[in-house]
């Protein structure tokens, strides 16, 4: 028995002229060698092969003091997507463009 | 025939449910006489005045254990190329004899290889015991092909 998505498919979005798709890459996790890190999101230009966004947010939630706690499992909306989505465009994103992936830690402010 | 999982039926967020996989004693005495035969894993009275105030099996019985409900869950069903380690093995609480496990097993990160036609897919894994207690957490990748 499974629970879940059982296919991974984009989300489209809109932004600021520009038609998008999303995928969540990770969830929030922990782990010993890199403590607790925060969703990854990849967006790109919506159906063409164009430079891909990797947005790395911080992580949202309660830490563990010392014994271990799962950790906590936000809800991936198409809004924080957005607001980071903007964030990385003012910071050079070109969804036009080409070539490697641009990488982009989300700030506090646009991960809520 | 069923049709395999690729990497593409895997996305963050899907849980498998593996289990249930029953403890018995016998089984438990001979893990640890095979493989990690310390007395709290073989000896009733040692495991009284243990830690752990009781049998209980061996973490690396666990481990055993949690790989079978896996690959009856999960790898057995998928077009698994492989694994490449765990990244994590936390033995929580203590897996008494007469207990029946089950796992939750739930993929939490997915990276397609930009040069090969497959994909790495790591999966949270939780074995809970009789109480519903999770008595291991560990962080599996696999390598699964894609479509």
């Amino acid at each position: 028995m499974t629970r879940g998505k059982q296919k991974a498919s984009a989300t489209l979005i809109h932004v600021d002229g520009h038609d998008l798709e999303w995928t969540l890459l990770r969830d929030q996790q922990w782990s010993s060698e890199n403590d607790y890190q925060g969703i990854t999101v990849a967006v790109r230009k919506a159906g063409v092969v164009k430079r891909e966004l990797i947005l790395k947010y911080p992580y949202l939630g309660v830490r563990a003091n010392g014994a271990w706690r799962r950790p906590d499992k936000p809800r991936v909306t198409p809004e924080i997507v957005e607001s980071a989505v903007r964030a990385a465009l003012e910071a050079g994103w070109e969804p036009e463009s080409r070539g490697k992936p641009f990488h982009f830690e989300v700030p506090d402010e646009a991960a809520q | 025939m069923t049709e395999l999982l690729h990497f593409e039926d895997l996305p963050v967020g899907r849980v498998f449910e593996c289990g249930p996989y029953h403890v018995t004693k016998e089984e438990i005495f001979e893990f640890a006489r095979e493989f990690d035969p310390q007395p709290h894993h073989l000896d009733e009275e040692a495991a009284k005045a243990s830690m752990l105030k009781g049998l209980s099996a061996s973490g690396w019985h666990i481990c055993a254990m949690a790989m079978r409900m896996f690959a009856d869950g999960v790898i057995l069903k998928a077009a698994n190329r492989g694994g490449v380690g765990a990244r994590e093995a936390r033995w929580m609480k203590p897996v008494r004899p007469g207990d029946t496990l089950r796992m939750e097993a739930e993929v939490v990160e997915v990276k397609a290889s930009q040069s090969k036609p497959v994909g790495f897919v790591t999966f949270d894994c939780r074995i809970f015991n009789a109480t519903e207690q999770v008595a291991l957490v560990s962080m599996t990748p696999i390598i699964s092909r894609r479509a």
